[in-house]
């Protein structure tokens, strides 16, 4: 066997790609050459083991997540080819209240300030960087804060609808920085991370604490279940070399 | 009758975003199979499902339509995958399967097949592997095999012909293949 010929033959057959004519070449071809003949049965069985391997199902969530991160999708660098229309998907049916609730949440992010504290005090009201303004009629909400400071840029934004927490970290770091999200574990967990873009370390710390470290992109995707209702925070820091850069507080308030 | 996809591309770019959502159902459990084959971790065929998505939306306007839409949207998949493979940090080759696959092949269902031969693919090298998920999980033909790769079908072929030889020897080393 092994003329190139009689390779693309058998391959062809397998294929189906041959015509008639080269069908009945193989056949002559097969008839005389038992190692062709095996040759044959073998590429055979290998493509009917192949043929009988199942498709995998997508994981639970994977296609929320999916048009969530599309929806999130607000980097300048990036323009999306129909922004506009992102806002409709993401609203839904009950889109200008929704609007007029963004737009105030959004004023009073813009106000009060994606705020970076160079100061490693405590925690304090005055940090709040952003907050979810619930409505009766209203079924998403959402979040973005602006990141401007040395060294770490970006935008951390948040989306909830129902039970669900999404927190998408549009970070660009130009040197190693840690990014550490706190929350309150009894009232919102931990359910899953998704890298969008970026060569970086991602670890659930505990006790309510996840933590992204790497330089340049930092891209991903965290996602939350409400355990409660009301009001939670997730607390967020940034770190450099053990050294506090600043940190953002973001007020999120149930929906349900 | 569903939209073929070059309506659901030209609707999209005139702002209809239903139209991309079915694109996502169209697609979402080729590519994140297709992923899964090259990566073989579903954490991380998640994350390249996700990247491809949102690098088909961001560079829908610059889809040339005079190829398919699923060929442009195979090519995402194989680069994503391929470039996450070069950023793993490399693994030992398997040197032997478990003893559970050193069985007939016929013998093997389900997972246990699926298993089998995904660990047999990961033994190739990715130039292999990729033709050989196209061709057989993805039915891609020749033409489209070249248009995905951007290779010529020429170097198609010789890479499908080899790899499926590779694979047939691996699945006979490893005791897969059937008796």
């Amino acid at each position: 066997m092994s003329s190139e010929r009689t390779i693309e033959l058998i391959h062809g057959e397998i294929d189906g790609t041959n015509s008639p004519g080269e069908s009945a070449e193989l056949r002559k071809i097969i008839e005389r050459d038992d190692t062709a003949g095996e040759f044959q049965q073998d590429m055979k069985r290998l493509a009917a083991v192949l043929n009988r391997v199942e498709d995998a199902e997508i994981p639970q969530g994977l296609s929320d997540s999916i048009r969530s991160a599309i929806a999130s999708r607000t980097s300048p660098a990036t323009p999306l080819p129909f922004r506009k229309n992102k806002i409709r998907i993401f609203m839904g049916a009950s889109g200008l209240r929704l609007a007029a609730a963004l737009a105030a949440g959004l004023v009073v992010g813009l106000i009060a300030g994606p705020r970076i504290f160079n100061d490693d005090a405590g925690w304090n009201p005055a940090d709040l960087g952003g907050s979810m303004m619930p409505g009766s009629a209203i079924d998403h909400v959402a979040e973005t804060v602006q990141l401007d400071a040395d060294r770490v840029s970006g935008t951390i934004h948040a989306t909830q609808s129902d039970a669900r927490l999404l927190v998408f970290l549009d970070i660009l770091a130009q040197a190693p920085v840690e990014v550490a999200v706190g929350y309150d574990s009894g009232k919102i967990g931990f359910t899953g991370f998704t890298r969008r873009e970026g060569k970086f370390d991602a670890v659930e710390a505990g006790d309510g604490q996840f933590i992204v470290s790497g330089e340049g992109d930092l891209r991903c995707t965290l996602m939350f279940e409400r355990l409660a209702p009301g009001e939670t925070t997730l607390r967020l820091e940034y770190r450099r070399d053990g050294a506090l850069l600043g940190k953002t507080l973001l007020s999120l308030n149930g929906v349900k | 009758m569903s939209p073929d996809d070059d309506t659901l591309v030209r609707e999209c770019l005139g702002g209809n975003d239903r139209s991309f959502d079915i694109l996502l159902e169209r697609y979402e459990r080729k590519v994140f199979n297709g992923a899964l084959r090259m990566v073989n971790s579903r954490d991380d065929a998640s994350d390249i499902t996700q990247s491809v998505f949102l690098k088909v939306y961001e560079n829908l306007g610059r889809f040339d339509g005079r190829y398919k839409f699923f060929s442009w949207i195979y090519r995402i998949t194989v680069n994503e995958s391929i470039n996450f493979l070069k950023r793993r940090k490399p693994v030992d080759p398997v040197d032997g399967l478990p003893s559970k696959y050193r069985s007939p092949l016929e013998s093997l269902y389900g997972v246990e097949l699926c298993e089998a031969v995904q660990d047999a693919l990961m033994s190739l090298k990715p130039d292999h592997r990729t033709v050989i998920i196209l061709r057989h999980f993805h039915e891609c033909t020749y033409r489209e095999m070249s248009e995905i790769l951007e290779i010529r079908e020429e170097t198609v072929k010789s890479r499908l012909f080899s790899g499926r030889r590779l694979l047939r020897d691996l699945v006979i080393r490893k005791g897969i293949h059937s008796s």
